[in-house]
């Protein structure tokens, strides 16, 4: 019996829930993190001795797995005892057994039935069968099968159309082209065996033949799968574009055809039926590395929907069939896949595997295929690119470009790692969801250096407030520079935030030089004393150096112009023949290039030693972050050479201070200490369900990790919770005088931005966020949950917690409330 | 009694934390797939923050070809389902939805559903306008057929086709059909389906060289020029709940959007339209309109037609927010836009933002007259976004109604909204003058006597005796002089050419420096104007053409008035025609400076007193240069018109030629540096 002081309170709280339940005004997104996947009550378990298949290695050396091969399809397969889970990187589909084939078969039967030849059972037995409608084309079993497949050139009918064919390794036999393959084992070591897949009559003219040896290791993580550049073999390898990867490693769904029987009566003969019949889906998604992750759920699509495709390191503008991008604005640019790697889980916290490239990542494709387009499986696996289409140019003005594939292939070595995941992570504490992908990626990094944890901790979070200065316009004579900014403004405004008690700031000025963000030369250091001197820089910076306040300069290495500076020698070329180029609808500089990698790093240096010498504690870094272009000037420069020059500058830099990267890719991760403008949404694909931290849960507490910027659509609260809730810290951009003053520049993208319309937000949102974040400082991120739609919950490694509750009702956690639209720390034991 | 006590604070505590939050608006995280655009004040699309989320994305409809959406009573979306011949019923809370199928209905593409019960109709009837069959279907809520209506009977529509592609359907039952293909008009159809009338019909607006073209060319020549005589169609309509018609149209040279008065008259005029192949057009019940452009992308525009912004994208990868045949629109009572795409099969929504809603709630309060309520939202918007000219342009038109017209100018110029300002400027300068007319009066009555006085004691006294020594020395310096005896063009025009003919006065420094003076003025005059009349901006001036184009034109006159008048036995040389010249342009240089120093302090009703002010100097001077032109070579009347008339043919004809050979030089100037650029290429690198 309650008594009645326990029934006010109850009341009481009820009263405070009911009407906001009421209200239920929260409507999730795909740019929220749904609840988990359904939980697999019937796991697709089979027996540890597959039928056809070899046991290739298992015990102690493989800790938990088993692995077995198919020889006559291509499979490998890998059980994981932990689980009793059954992997198989293909979908074992007979490629003998088609719906064709079964029809002809049903058909003789039912002859024979009717005729009395056999009984009902028998032909019951033989003809009620489900056939998986991927038979219905030659290609769809071999392609659901193979390990590898590759892609390669070939010209058609017409001398100037390059069409692309694709090659399975399970391709035995056909009209046009013959394929072969087969595992070997190298010779005392068990866990390593060398695939070899042999294709001849390629090409239209059926002369070229290609061989590619692919090592395969086995190991107690998973497996892995390595294809040297100097393995790949044959008169076609010129003409070679690709290798993909165990394409239907885990792929979920399938429709069957069911054939059914029917029995004879007096008046009815026997017969049998076909009808399709979409497979029960399981629970579970596939993770891509879109923006700060995405997930696809797995799902029965009634419409065909477009598949997912990222260039890992972001798109090359020098390997692209066109020497020009046409960039018309009207939609947010796709989000990079800054990391190379993809993961895909079974059922709610029970099986799933995380893949990673080691080497080879600045050429990969991770591409997901939802259900619904062409076959009817939900798959996601890794490609290798080798070669492009591009028009070739021989005038200036462009006209009758030549189709062409460049005569030498991209240099490098593939290795993909699967590493598998089993359980809610009591096994080895990767639980088999996204953020066990993420922590079992995370220990791979630490593991080989490429991040560590932070050893020091501050007692807040940080604040990023970068500052607009200037930028230019067209005026009656050439450009005149408009001033936003001073740099005695950013010191005023400093010291109107360090008054409010917010101390740890690190500001970035952006177009502190001359001619302002667009114009000012990335090649040298020229101050404009319209912006500031550079005395005057000097001074102020140091001066906030020493009260803990970081101020840098922010430069774009990556994207220049031709009124900013000479092309000739600085700017990239694509094998068209002419500078890579983005035109713009921005005014008034509409047309971009791209710098060229050696020259960027160059510039850097330089600048940086100014910067240096002028007493910064940091170095603000864009363009060159994130972006990769191979270049075909005379002396060339691929991807790689790229991502060497950049670690080798940035590792010259990160001793000499600390380092603010705008959305870095992985590469640059071992030196970067600020990570900027970091994204908490996807691209929104429609195929994806659901928006993660994987890059945050990656990267947490190894360097500091800022949001994009608040100023421009991401300052509600409901975005303040998302910085909570993805342990990001709050930033801005910022100028003294009102923004329309540069409305006819390049920077009227920066539309609201004036410090003293901003002032009140800035302490708000950072309290807000300082005040749940700073208590988890330090702390390693283990978990997230979602409790239920809308309320999200983070565990930290000392067992602290935070809940957000982004919904518009208050939700009750440990006996206390946690109001609506609000988050609220829980200590732990 | 304690417990009691301590239970009730317990309680309003509770009521006052649920009050707090509650206040709090529902945004769902912000994020979009396409920017969205507002206008700058030069009409120039420039981003600004999202107006609007991707919502919902429904694939689980099995839509295929879906042409239009609209809301029923219940807030349920009704789509035609064109590619499967039926229409869908959709409740976006619960994912539940049911269809209408008939068997006479084989494509529909048009929907309208009723939204108040009246005695003609039942809420939440549904029309269905289906081209296939050339029929509209008039069904139930629950689906009943209740009518159809064919092809109407009247003579007048006897030799024109019927195929109902939109349809909308007022209180009493008058269907407005837009019926593909036909370029008559809006078909009205009585409750009845009998013919009425064309509610309202396109015209064609051309251009005056369009009209030349039409004039003087053949059907063949003007379908060769693309110009298509023939009325752009009706893509659309759409009744709002007050019963005002409005219709989407698509291509150029027509109104895109309309709203009909009860005559089919467009209300909007001279509207600026963002997008031009519109495919639907809806409006929400506080008047703002939506329309949808086939390219992808959705413009909302106020009750007025004021452009507000447009968001969207095109492109076939299917990404929440993109489009490849944008379809139909509709606006839910929750301000959330539903869309469909003909290209792809599937429902989206649109969720406004926090800035969208204050945009809307900022017009309906100025609409509603509760300015202080309007500016503060505008406020609000503006610290979203600083480059608003839409909020500049609201937020001065609250303040010109709240008369503080010096904010409201403020506003209206970073608005670059000339007209409204020079309303809040005729305020101002209306106030200032009735503050200061005693004052302007006082000190121009003391400036009166204490010059008369000055001027009687300096007759005594002489004491500025210095000062007209000190500016006589100064006016007599040769150069000086000369340039100061353009003074006496006015007074006597044929003694000062005659003087300046016989080198008496004037020179040649003293000519040109009175025709750097005219450049200087005319450079003032088209560049130096006040806000009001200042319509080109100064970045949009190129100086090098100004100076070219002026010391070619003035170059040109001298050199083809001497090569003229020299066969036609003028007696002036080169020399002294270029110092009539610049001797006759004294009337255009105080035109051109008077018109602009009175532009600062002019409004738009002052217009043509600038005008006149500048085109009296224009005409003054080219009487001077006729003038100087006859007394320099000594010529008759009729001399002079007939030696400009051949000068300024001359002129024509070499600027022909100037042409001619500076496309021909350019042309071997862009071989040449092909031919560079691309050694350089295959040399450098």
């Amino acid at each position: 019996m309650l008594s009645a002081k326990k029934y006010l309170i109850l009341f009481a709280l009820l009263l405070v829930m009911t009407p906001l339940a009421l209200k239920a005004a929260f409507v999730s997104t795909p740019r929220d993190t749904q609840p988990n996947p359904l939980e697999l009550t019937d796991l697709p378990l089979e027996s540890s001795t597959p039928t056809g298949f070899v046991k290739l290695g298992g015990g102690e050396e493989f800790g938990p797995f088993t692995f077995y091969w198919k020889e006559s399809l291509d499979i490998l397969a890998i059980y994981d005892s932990r689980n009793g889970y059954l992997w198989k990187s293909g979908l074992d589909v007979n490629p003998d057994v088609t719906s064709a084939t079964q029809t002809t078969l049903c058909e003789t039967d039912k002859r024979r039935y009717n005729a009395g030849s056999i009984t009902f059972q028998q032909f019951k037995d033989r003809c009620e069968k489900d056939i998986d409608t991927i038979t219905g084309t030659t290609t769809g079993p071999l392609q659901a099968n193979s390990l590898l497949y590759f892609e390669y050139f070939s010209k058609g009918g017409s001398d100037f159309v390059f069409a692309t064919n694709t090659v399975h390794s399970s391709y035995r036999k056909t009209i046009l082209y013959t394929v072969s393959s087969r595992l070997q084992m190298v010779v005392d070591t068990p866990n390593h065996y060398q695939f070899t897949v042999k294709a001849s009559r390629l090409g239209a003219g059926q002369d070229l033949d290609l061989d590619i040896i692919a090592d395969l290791y086995l190991s107690d993580e998973g497996f892995q799968i390595d294809i040297l550049s100097e393995n790949i073999t044959g008169t076609a390898k010129p003409f070679l574009s690709s290798i993909g990867v165990a394409r239907y490693l885990g792929a979920v769904g399938g429709v069957d055809n069911k054939f059914t029987v029917s029995e004879k009566t007096a008046e009815v003969e026997g017969n049998y039926t076909i009808q399709p019949a979409q497979r029960p889906m399981i629970g579970g998604y596939s993770f891509v590395p879109d923006g700060s992750g995405a997930l696809i759920r797995f799902q029965n699509n009634s419409v065909s929907l477009s598949a997912y495709r990222a260039y890992v390191y972001g798109d090359d503008p020098s390997q692209s069939e066109q020497n020009y991008q046409r960039i018309v604005g009207t939609f947010v640019p796709f989000k990079t896949a800054s990391i190379p790697v993809f993961g895909m889980a079974h059922g709610n916290n029970q099986a799933a595997y995380v893949a990673y490239a080691t080497s080879g990542a600045e050429f990969l494709d991770i591409i997901s295929v939802p259900e619904e387009n062409t076959y009817k499986y939900n798959s996601t696996h890794a490609r290798f690119n080798y070669n492009f289409r591009y028009n070739k140019l021989f005038t200036l003005d462009g006209d009758n470009p030549v189709p062409s594939i460049y005569p030498t292939l991209n240099q490098f070595d593939v290795s993909i790692k699967y590493d598998f995941l089993a359980g809610d992570g009591s096994f080895d504490g990767f639980p088999a969801n996204y953020v066990g992908m993420a922590l079992k990626y995370r220990q791979h990094l630490i593991n080989e250096g490429v991040i560590k944890p932070l050893d020091t901790v501050k007692e807040d979070i940080g604040i990023r407030l970068d500052f607009l200065m200037a930028d230019s316009e067209s005026s009656i004579v050439g450009y005149q520079t408009k001033v936003a900014t001073t740099i005695n403004d950013v010191a005023n405004i400093l010291d109107s935030i360090l008054a409010k008690g917010i101390t740890n700031v690190s500001s970035g000025l952006l177009g502190w030089g001359s001619g302002g963000l667009t114009l000012g030369n990335p090649s040298k250091t020229a101050f404009d004393s319209s912006i500031g001197s550079k005395s005057a820089y000097t001074n102020i910076i140091k001066s906030f150096s020493d009260r803990g306040v970081d101020i840098s300069f922010s430069q774009d290495y990556y994207r220049i112009n031709e009124e900013q500076i000479n092309l000739l020698r600085n700017a990239a070329k694509h094998p068209a023949g002419w500078y890579a180029r983005v035109r713009t609808f921005e005014d008034p500089i509409s047309v971009f290039y791209f710098s060229r990698p050696i020259k960027a790093v160059e510039w850097l240096n330089h600048q940086t030693n100014v910067f240096g010498s002028m007493g910064v504690d940091s170095y603000t870094i864009q363009g060159i972050t994130n972006r990769l272009i191979s270049d075909y000037t005379t002396e060339q420069g691929s991807r790689t050479q790229a991502i060497d020059l950049f670690t080798q500058a940035f590792e010259q830099l990160s001793s000499k201070g600390k380092i603010n990267a705008v959305k870095p890719n992985l590469y640059l991760f071992p030196y970067v200490d600020r990570y900027l403008q970091m994204d908490v949404y996807n691209s929104q694909y429609l195929i994806m369900t659901d928006t993660v931290p994987f890059l945050q849960i990656l990267l947490h507490n190894t360097m500091e990790l800022y949001a994009i910027y608040s100023n421009f659509s991401f300052y509600t609260q409901s975005d303040v919770l998302r910085m909570i809730d993805y342990n990001v810290f709050p930033s801005f951009v910022l100028t003294e005088k009102p923004s329309y003053v540069l409305t006819h520049s390049n920077s009227s993208n920066f539309y609201s931005t004036e410090y003293t319309l901003y002032e009140e937000l800035i302490e708000a949102v950072y309290n807000q966020v300082n005040g749940v974040l700073r208590n988890t400082l330090g702390q390693q991120w283990i978990n997230r949950e979602i409790l239920q739609v809308g309320v999200v919950k983070n565990t930290y490694s000392n067992g602290d917690e935070v809940l957000i509750n982004y919904t518009d009702v208050n939700y009750l956690y440990k006996g206390q409330i946690v109001l609506a639209q609000s988050a609220r720390f829980f200590g732990g034991e | 009694m304690k417990f009691i006590q301590k239970s009730l604070l317990v309680f309003v505590i509770a009521l006052i934390a649920f009050a707090s939050f509650s206040s709090l608006r529902v945004v769902e995280a912000t994020s979009s797939t396409s920017y969205t655009y507002a206008l700058d004040d030069e009409q120039r699309f420039v981003r600004t923050q999202d107006a609007y989320l991707p919502g919902q994305t429904i694939t689980s409809l099995g839509l295929n070809k879906p042409t239009d959406v609209a809301i029923d009573h219940l807030n349920n979306i009704v789509i035609a389902d064109s590619g499967n011949a039926r229409i869908v019923i959709f409740n976006p809370r619960t994912g539940s939805s049911r269809e209408i199928r008939n068997p006479q209905m084989l494509g529909p593409t048009g929907v309208f559903v009723i939204q108040q019960s009246s005695v003609f109709l039942a809420q939440g009837d549904i029309f269905v306008a289906d081209p296939a069959v050339g029929r509209v279907f008039h069904f139930a809520y629950d689906g009943t057929l209740k009518n159809t209506f064919g092809k109407p009977t009247a003579p007048l529509y006897e030799t024109l086709q019927f195929q109902p592609e939109k349809i909308a359907v007022d209180q009493v039952g008058t269907m407005y059909i837009v019926s593909k293909g036909s370029s008559d008009g809006i078909v009205q159809l009585s409750s009845q389906g009998e013919f009425q009338n064309f509610f309202a019909s396109n015209r064609v607006q051309l251009s005056l060289m369009e009209q030349f073209q039409q004039f003087i060319y053949t059907d063949e020549q003007l379908t060769n020029l693309g110009l298509n005589l023939t009325p752009p169609i009706f893509t659309s309509i759409f009744i709002d709940h007050t019963g005002i018609v409005y219709s989407s149209s698509s291509g150029r040279r027509v109104d895109n959007i309309k709203k009909h008065n009860t005559q089919g008259n467009n209300m909007l005029v001279d509207i600026f339209v963002a997008s031009t192949r519109l495919s639907d057009i809806t409006v929400d019940r506080n008047g703002i309109i939506y329309s949808a452009d086939q390219n992808g992308f959705i413009d909302v525009y106020t009750n007025d037609g004021e452009f507000i912004y447009t968001f969207g994208s095109i492109s076939d990868v299917d990404v929440a927010g993109f489009f490849k045949t944008l379809s139909g629109l509709v606006v839910d009572i929750d301000g959330k836009i539903w869309t469909v795409d003909s290209g792809k099969s599937y429902l989206q929504s649109f969720v406004p933002t926090e800035y969208a809603q204050t945009i809307y709630q900022a017009i309906i309060n100025y609409n509603e007259t509760r300015y202080e309520q309007s500016i503060q939202l505008w406020k609000n918007v503006l610290r979203l976004n600083q480059l608003s000219i839409l909020a500049h342009n609201g937020l001065a038109k609250n303040y010109l109604q709240t008369e503080q017209y010096q904010l409201a100018a403020y506003h209206f110029e970073i608005a670059g909204n000339r007209t409204l300002y020079s309303e809040a400027f005729w305020e101002i300068r209306n106030l200032w003058l009735q503050e200061n007319l005693l004052g302007i009066i006082g000190f121009g009555v003391l400036f009166s006597i204490a010059f008369i006085v000055l001027r009687a004691v300096e007759k005594k006294s002489k004491f500025l005796e210095p000062v007209r020594v000190g500016l006589a020395k100064v006016s007599n310096v040769r150069v000086i002089s000369d340039v100061l005896f353009v003074r006496q063009v006015h007074k006597k025009p044929s003694d000062t050419f005659y003087a300046l003919r016989k080198g008496k006065s004037g020179s040649y420094l003293g000519a040109f420096i009175l025709l750097l003076i005219t450049f200087f003025s005319y450079l003032f005059y088209i560049a130096g104007k006040g806000f009001i009349f200042q319509t080109q901006s100064l970045r949009n001036l190129d100086l090098g053409s100004i100076v070219l184009g002026f010391v070619l034109l003035v170059g040109l006159f001298v050199l083809c008035s001497y090569l003229i008048t020299s066969i036609q036995d003028g007696e002036g040389t080169f020399g002294e025609i270029f110092k009539g010249f610049s001797y006759s342009t004294y009337p255009f240089i105080l035109g051109a400076v008077f018109s602009t120093l009175a532009s600062y302090i002019a409004t738009t009703n002052e217009l043509f007193l600038l005008n006149f002010l500048f085109f009296a100097g224009l005409i003054g001077s080219v009487l001077m240069i006729f003038l100087s032109i006859s007394e320099i070579q000594n010529y008759s009347f009729g001399q002079t018109v007939k030696s400009i008339l051949f000068t300024l043919f001359f002129i024509i004809i070499i600027l022909l030629v100037i042409s001619f050979v500076q496309m021909t030089i350019g042309q071997l100037f862009s071989f040449f540096e092909e031919i560079i650029k691309e050694a350089i290429r295959n040399a450098i690198g």
